[in-house]
């Protein structure tokens, strides 16, 4: 019963398959010889078979027992905020409160007030369904779940008693495998919503897998990008109002491609950036690519690594850090679960005068100790004082970054 | 179901830690079975699942986000320490031995490892089914808890620490996810 057998032809295939229906062991050999052609190219090894989401205790870490995290010389950092279960995605208010969102194992948005010292965490929202996205304008929280966004108007006056949020928009999809949302105003004072693909990997409805744009009330809706498998984290240039996003890519495909994306919208609504056909602009899908060229999708601006899961991004328009950071773009990236070899830090990316990206180098490390994560970074906030938050699911924290005195 | 009532009833907060934590633990044993080997098969058995993922479900329960009354009320008392500690305690019973049912449905058991196969599932439940970390073991599970959790999953009405059970279902109706309860259920290594 070697492999080759097979290739005698379906009827011996079939008759063999009619002798082992009736039995009741299944063997090793049985299970290789019906693996379906998609399947192809899955892990096989031990290591592979070792692979699966990772996930920190339910638990936030206490603050004298986070990881000692690094950064460059003249860089300081200094924990912000602990005890925020799940923390992910960071905004300012007006008036200075940072808002946190979380994910899958909160459900929670909070408010950290107050300075250092004397800060303070509330949970202002409980029980919602993956709500990842938040942004803050006009005074008004606009939080996303997959299913819809809605707004918490006035809420800086309101954190102990938030008002009841008003729907903005609620005819998102709804699905869990990439539903959930990082959102963003633009320059054009529109809000920038994707819906990743609900799948690993699949050819999506035209509904997904896509960036649009909406009204600040819901209405107009516009479609920005196509081919986008799961962006959770963009920015727009401060100088050109280009959007730049972070996009991961598929699993499975082997420990070292796909490597992930920092892509740039040069022409809203006109552009494709290859998902499910063509990954990192380099390769096709084995399933999904034949008869397709990466030449015809927009190549990255830059290559993040494999399985790196670069999240939240910004651009550093601060002007307290040495001038090389000003205008570059710092990176979070979460770190790959489906890669053996684990890594995770937030780098950044220079650019030149043109918009390239001339390179993309670590900036804040010590994540990751013995391939064991011992944070992972999320998102990132330019504070007014120049300084950048870090925020870490992995622990529930937020951290301080600043230059100098 | 008196004894049931009764057993919910115990308040358990603001006690000794260890009598709380015992009497916690007799509650489990009410509806998971001595030992946590669940006699109904609409109870999941317990005993010996990992650590990480007994103390996430009751997480889970104790904040409302996985629905079920009894386990909504018992867990609501729990602190982060009650759930360290129970879990603890649960993940150090002897798993249930392997699976005696009947293979009635040969072709149907099949038809299932197929499906385990291609939705990856033993990348993250292992080889063997046994579970790790946040995953619990399936091998063994009573088949109708498995397909009313493999229901769930797709209806989004448990979600999980992270999307991957929602992707590994996606897609299934309910004659696969019948078939992958009957094969898990019935596992033999």
């Amino acid at each position: 019963m070697s492999p080759l057998h097979s290739r005698h032809g379906l009827g011996f295939a079939a008759g063999l398959a009619a002798i082992l229906v009736s039995a009741t062991a299944i063997t090793a050999q049985e299970k290789k010889d019906e693996e379906p052609f998609w399947a192809k190219g899955r892990p096989k090894t031990d290591a592979a078979m070792k692979m699966a989401p990772v996930a920190a205790p339910p638990v936030p870490t206490p603050a004298d027992k986070l990881p000692v995290l690094k950064a460059p010389p003249g860089f300081k950092v200094e924990v912000y905020a602990s005890g925020i279960l799940d923390a992910r995605g960071l905004r300012r208010g007006d008036k200075g409160t940072i808002f946190v969102s979380s994910l899958f194992v909160a459900g929670k948005i909070y408010a950290v007030t107050g300075e250092k010292g004397k800060r303070q965490v509330k949970t202002i929202a409980s029980d919602l369904m993956l709500p990842n996205g938040i942004e803050f304008r006009g005074g008004s929280l606009y939080v996303a779940t997959p299913k819809q966004i809605t707004r918490y108007d006035k809420i800086e006056d309101s954190l102990d008693k938030p008002p009841q949020p008003v729907v903005v928009y609620d005819k998102l999809p709804g699905d869990v495998p990439h539903g959930w949302k990082f959102i963003k105003f633009g320059p054009d004072g529109k809000l920038y919503v994707p819906i990743g693909a609900p799948c690993n990997i699949c050819d999506p409805p035209a509904t997904h897998a896509q960036i649009f744009k909406i009204n600040a009330d819901g209405s107009g809706v516009e479609v920005v990008a196509r081919g986008v498998r799961n962006t959770v984290g963009f920015d727009f240039h401060p100088r050109t109002g280009e959007l730049w996003f972070t996009d991961n890519q598929r699993d499975w495909l082997s420990e070292d491609m796909p490597l992930d994306e920092l892509n740039r919208i040069t022409k809203p609504g006109s552009q494709h950036f290859g998902f499910p056909y063509c990954h990192s602009g380099l390769m096709t899908d084995p399933e999904f690519g034949w008869g397709k060229s990466c030449d015809d999708y927009t190549k990255p601006a830059a290559l993040l690594g494999p399985h790196a899961a670069p999240l939240g991004m910004r651009f550093y328009t601060g002007n307290k850090f040495p001038a090389k950071y000003r205008g570059a773009i710092f990176i979070a990236r979460h770190g790959p679960w489906n890669r053996t070899k684990k890594y995770a830090d937030v780098s950044v990316a220079y650019l030149d005068a043109s918009g390239k990206v001339t390179s993309v180098q670590p900036f804040l490390t010590g994540f990751v100790k013995d391939n064991q994560y011992l944070g992972r970074p999320v998102d990132l906030l330019v504070m007014p004082d120049g300084s950048l938050l870090v925020s870490d699911d992995h622990n529930g924290a937020i951290y301080r970054v600043s230059y100098g005195g | 179901m008196p004894l049931l009532a009764a057993a919910l009833l115990l308040p358990s907060v603001q006690r000794a830690p260890a009598a709380s934590l015992r009497e916690q633990i007799a509650q489990c044993a009410t509806c998971h079975g001595e030992n946590g080997q669940s006699q109904n098969p609409d109870i999941p058995s317990i005993a010996g699942q990992p650590k990480l993922f007994v103390m996430y479900q009751l997480f889970f329960y104790r904040e409302g986000r996985r629905k079920h009354a009894d386990m909504n009320r018992i867990a609501r008392a729990m602190s982060d320490a009650d759930l360290q500690a129970i879990s603890d305690h649960v993940a150090s019973l002897p798993a249930p031995p392997p699976a005696t049912r009947a293979i009635d449905d040969p072709a149907r058991y099949r038809r299932g490892a197929a499906l385990a196969e291609q939705r990856f599932c033993q990348s993250c439940h292992n080889a063997d089914y046994s579970g790790r970390e946040q995953m619990p073991r399936v091998a063994g599970q009573h088949e109708p808890y498995l397909l009313k959790a493999l229901k769930d999953y797709r209806a989004g009405a448990r979600i999980g620490t992270q999307a991957a059970m929602a992707e590994a279902v996606r897609g299934l109706d309910d004659a696969g996810l019948g078939d992958l309860a009957y094969f898990l259920a019935r596992f033999r290594p």
